[in-house]
């Protein structure tokens, strides 16, 4: 066990290195530069700008540095804690990350807590109850989750809550209430902006695994050793949540390897919508910028928390499936 | 266990791809610019003031240009210091002994705003806005305040009256200039405002004054601005004798000094010109030796970004969220009053949303979620649903001039490398023939809803030099009317005549009889689908095939497009428009070939160098193998219309007589109808929508602006609106009602 988990931080290193390097080249593949982008800005807000200022400019951003030149003065700079500055705002990356980095987390977990508390019962009711109202239910509302794009979930939600009760338009809080102290107002105010939130990744996210706990549940619901367990006489309850549900959840323990990525950056296109101040549309934008020190931070803190989530899923699936042994 | 390793392995690849595929979209939709959304990419031109400036500045009397309205703003010091009046947000802080007197806050002279429109209001209120742009959600507000401009602007461009200097003078030929500040102005941390914090900026970040010596292996952080060279092109000397005068001495006449003192907001959005010396200097590596590696930290602090930031605009930043809002609260050291001695601004506090989508900002403006709105990004197209919303929304639509020359345009590059091609480029009655084969009238009806006004494509119908008199009206009608008319007849003729015959095919050819294709280039970031270029050039292809050419739209990268470009590579521009300042000289690129990214790329490069030592150098080469590509007037390659405007440009540099230089411009504007068009335009003028809601006082109505100056000058950034007209005299009906 301890020697599996060292092997795999060791690979690990190794692996974070390469996704620098190549995600660092990948970034900068696009023609042009932030450069580019600033002197276009600078440009539309101050008319001419002179070659000497260009050149400062290229001096201060190094622009015209070779490739490794670039990627050492990050990753040697980032060792130390240090991410750089980010060209676009010229506000420090590891300020601008991890003033995010709380909301996004925060959002992430209170979603994946509501998916999994939603899917798994629906799952394995819809699985137990087969071809029964409730099951066509389920699955007529998982189908619309799954095939309605959660953008646009969004967007509608977000067009009645303003036009039909007059709620407040993105953030988590409306203005007046940001700088005041928690009362009862406030925290109306909170769920007023936050419950389009919820309800689009409570439709969007729980409609997927919903689907796969209940079609794996189907399977192993036809094994022999449920119907040896049923045939001892276990009660119905137990074969199921001990022994049925048990043997079908790998995949959303599974799913665990690619969440904590996820919860940094899946919910891009939702928090885009509703205005949240997370780190996908951050990260987006940083890419189109090519924000260059922004955007390799955030992409390599994204892959150690894949290679992380990986270990994790590793390790607590050995601990639910008797049938997985670490060595 | 293996099985699981390679579902690892899977799953990590997916994420790689992913990454991958994110920056491939980067790469193709390709880094789009976080430019503001519709500053005019063309960089603005001209500046003059009236007709007053410079026989003013001759005659070297003190407030000389400020025109009769500014009157008000200089009668100040009648007015007794104690009646000077306070935001009552203020009052315990005063009896508190936490802040000074409002006297002791305000300089002896303090400025005020001369509108006509203009009435006294009530303290209090907040003021809601939210936006979403790249620009961040503090840029909008630096926009709104002219606090940091030494003059201003006033009357839509028209005239030029004091700002933080209060009087100024030059000497016959403007070659030298003295300014006087408002005594006794203070940055909103308290300190005292004076020539020091200018110093500063000239010496320890420009490296003017030859300090650029002292600046070791620190390059200067600033460039020097236009307005610190004279008509020739040398540096000025900036001096400071005492703690509210200084003067700039230049080498030769410098004549549009005062238009250029008043151009921007400065400090954050054009050049700096003040910049708060005791809180600055802290790190500036400079005058801090050995304490800091770079200039880092010095442009981090200096930030629109930063609340520490000591301001001298009406409203100070006290809270900042990267991506989420800003607050703005009123700052009480502002040096302005309105006519009954009230310290302004009247608004306590602004406060800023960021959104992410221009969808979800056009419906937080449908549903009435905001205050004001300026710098948005709804288009002409969203006019109807955002007047259909007034009655519940509240939001008022009002319409201000933009006063754009032309709206999107076209341009052949003149210098193209391949000779064949450049040559018929340089034909003017090929470029005459497609000019009145554009149907523009059609593009007018289906990209901008019948607004602005069909325009051949000129300089801003508000610049001065078509607004002072007659023949100034004459000489804008007459380009503006120049190659406008809609006569495909005629052009087939012109073709014809010129020597463009068809050929079997039915397409026209070169006059040897050789193919003859016109690519109409268009940058991939503009190619978009129903967007404003990408649907004019859509018209203009149909209506150059109807003629017989052989047109296309042809798509290039955006990125990487501007070294193209300027080397003679690309045949067209097509996606841009002429955004422009209220002279035709303060910068005048579209009129003169003077720097390499509009019509004349490489003459315009060799009109940048000129003076310099690679003027001199490479003449023995082909013009576009030089580096950088280039073209001296005069020289084999050289296309000789340029050339005589050049020298009237060059005249017009050190002409301190503005009636003459209006008359050197209406002579260069004479060779653009002569041998041009050198760039076509479409519509002249189109509005810009202003979004304010009811009880919202003292934001002036389209018609306060045709009576108290010209309808409106939106676009331009070197008069920066709407800071121009003074939002800190906005006010609330009902301040309580929007305390927010």
């Amino acid at each position: 066990m301890v020697s599996f988990v060292a092997r795999r931080l060791v690979n690990m290193v190794v692996q974070l290195v390469f996704v620098s390097i190549i995600g660092f080249w990948i970034i900068q593949l696009p023609p042009g530069s932030i450069l580019d982008v600033k002197i276009e800005k600078l440009r539309a807000q101050g008319g001419n700008l002179q070659q000497s200022q260009i050149d400062s400019l290229r001096a201060r951003y190094g622009v015209d540095d070779p490739f490794l030149t670039q990627y050492w003065k990050w990753i040697s700079r980032s060792l130390q804690g240090d991410f750089g500055t980010s060209f676009d705002t010229d506000q420090k990356v590891g300020d601008r990350i991890f003033s995010r980095l709380g909301i996004s987390i925060g959002l992430s977990l209170t979603a994946l807590f509501i998916t999994y508390l939603i899917s798994i019962p629906v799952g394995v009711y819809s699985a137990t109850h087969r071809y029964t109202i409730p099951d066509y239910l389920a699955t007529l509302f998982q189908f619309i989750g799954i095939s309605v794009p959660s953008f646009l979930f969004a967007l509608l939600l977000l067009i009645a809550a303003t036009q039909l009760w007059n709620q407040p338009i993105g953030g988590l809080f409306s203005p007046q209430f940001i700088d005041a102290s928690w009362s009862l107002a406030k925290v109306w105010d909170f769920i007023k902006h936050v419950w389009i939130i919820v309800a689009v990744l409570a439709v969007v996210s729980t409609a997927g695994l919903t689907r796969v706990m209940r079609g794996n549940l189907l399977d192993v619901l036809n094994s022999q050793y449920i119907q040896t367990a049923r045939s001892k006489g276990l009660k119905e309850s137990k074969v199921i949540w001990k022994h049925a549900v048990r043997n079908s959840i790998h995949p959303l323990v599974m799913g665990i390897g690619t969440i904590l990525p996820y919860m940094i950056t899946g919910d891009t296109l939702i928090a885009t919508i509703l205005s949240l101040p997370t780190i996908g549309p951050l990260y987006l934008d940083a890419l189109r910028t090519q924000d260059i020190y922004l955007a390799g931070t955030i992409l390599v803190l994204l892959s150690s928390l894949l290679l992380v989530g990986n270990l994790i899923a590793d390790l607590v699936l050995a601990a639910v499936d008797p049938r997985v042994r670490l060595e | 266990m293996s099985q699981k390793r390679q579902l690892n392995r899977r799953d990590f690849l997916r994420m790689s791809a992913m990454t991958a595929a994110g920056a491939a979209l980067a790469a193709c939709g390709g880094g789009s610019p976080t430019a503001a959304p519709e500053a005019p990419a063309a960089a603005p031109a001209a500046t003059t003031a009236p007709a007053a400036a410079a026989p003013a500045a001759q005659a070297a009397t003190a407030v000389p240009i400020a025109p009769t309205t500014v009157a008000a703003a200089t009668a100040a010091p009648a007015m007794d210091a104690s009646k000077f009046k306070q935001a009552p947000m203020f009052d315990d802080m005063v009896a508190g002994g936490k802040l000074p007197p409002v006297d002791q806050r305000l300089p002896k002279n303090p400025y005020t705003p001369p509108h006509a429109w203009l009435t006294t209001g009530k303290y209090g209120g907040t003021l809601t806005k939210a936006y979403n742009n790249n620009w961040g959600i503090t840029g909008f507000i630096t926009e709104m305040q002219y606090g940091h401009s030494p003059l201003r602007w006033l009357k839509d461009g028209l005239a030029i009256g004091p700002g933080l200097v209060e009087s100024w003078e030059s000497n016959a030929d403007a070659s030298k200039w003295t300014f006087k500040l408002r005594e006794g102005v203070k940055w909103s941390d308290g300190e005292a405002f004076t020539t020091k914090d200018i110093m500063y900026w000239w010496e320890y970040t420009v490296g003017g004054n030859g300090k650029e010596k002292e600046f070791g292996d620190f390059k200067p952080i600033n460039a020097p601005p236009d307005e610190a060279r004279s008509g020739k092109g040398t540096l000025m000397t900036l001096n400071a004798p005492d703690d509210f005068t200084f003067e700039m001495v230049f080498d030769a006449p410098a004549p549009l000094t005062a238009d250029r003192l008043a151009m921007w907001t400065n400090a954050f959005i054009g050049p700096g010109w003040v910049l708060p010396r005791h809180y600055m200097e802290q790190f500036n590596p400079v005058l801090q030796k050995g304490k800091f590696k770079d200039w880092e930290t010095h442009q981090t602090k200096f930030n629109h970004n930063n609340p520490d930031y000591p301001r001298l605009t009406g409203w100070k930043l006290t809270t900042f969220e990267d991506g989420v809002r800003s607050v703005w609260e009123r700052n009480p050291y502002y040096w302005a009053v309105d006519k009954e001695g009230n310290q302004l601004p009247y608004i306590d506090r602004i406060n800023v949303t960021a959104l992410k989508d221009n969808q979800i900002e056009k419906l937080s403006y449908t549903s009435g979620k905001v205050d004001h709105a300026h710098f948005h990004n709804q288009t002409l197209a969203d006019i109807q649903s955002l007047k259909e919303a007034e009655p519940t929304s509240n939001l008022e639509v009002r319409f201000w001039d933009s006063g754009s020359g032309t709206g999107s345009l076209y341009f052949f590059n003149l210098d193209y490398k391949e000779p064949k091609l450049r040559e018929v480029f340089r034909d003017k009655a090929f470029r005459q023939a497609l000019s009145i084969a554009y149907n523009r009238a059609d593009v007018q009806k289906a990209v901008y809803f019948g607004l602005g006004e069909l325009t051949s494509g000129t300089m801003s119908p508000k610049a001065i030099e078509y607004n002072i008199n007659d023949e100034g009206k004459k000489a804008y009608a007459e380009w503006r009317d120049a190659f406008v008319k809609y006569d495909p007849a005629a052009a087939e003729k012109m073709l014809d005549e010129a020597g463009y015959k068809k050929g079997a095919d039915g397409k026209r050819t070169m006059k040897d009889g050789s193919k003859l294709e016109i690519n109409v280039t268009i940058g991939s970031n503009d190619s978009q689908p129903g967007m404003e270029h990408l649907s004019k050039n859509e018209r203009l292809v149909r209506d150059w095939q109807a003629i017989g050419l052989d047109a296309k739209i042809s798509v290039i990268p955006s990125e990487g497009g501007d070294e193209k470009w300027r080397a003679g590579e690309i045949p067209m521009k097509t996606a841009w428009e002429v955004g422009d300042g209220p002279n035709h000289l303060v910068y005048a690129s579209w009129v003169v070939a003077d720097e390499p990214d509009r019509w004349a790329p490489l003459h315009g490069k060799g009109y940048s160098l000129k003076g310099t030592e690679s003027e001199k150098q490479e003449l023995d080469k082909d013009p576009w193998t030089r580096s950088p590509a280039r073209i001296n007037d005069g020289e084999k390659d050289a296309f000789a219309p340029i050339a005589e405007i050049h020298k009237l440009y060059d005249q017009s540099k050190v002409e301190p007589d503005p009636m003459k230089r209006h008359a050197l411009v209406w002579q260069m504007i004479k060779i653009h109808v002569a041998e041009g068009p050198f760039f076509s335009g479409t519509i002249t003028n189109p509005p810009r929508i202003i979004l304010v809601r009811k009880g919202l006082l003292n934001v002036p109505t389209s018609e306060d602006l045709l009576k108290d100056g010209l309808g409106g000058f939106v676009n331009p950034w070197i008069i920066p609106s709407p800071a121009v007209y003074d939002p800190e005299t906005w006010f609330w009906d009902d301040p309580t009602a929007h305390a927010g």
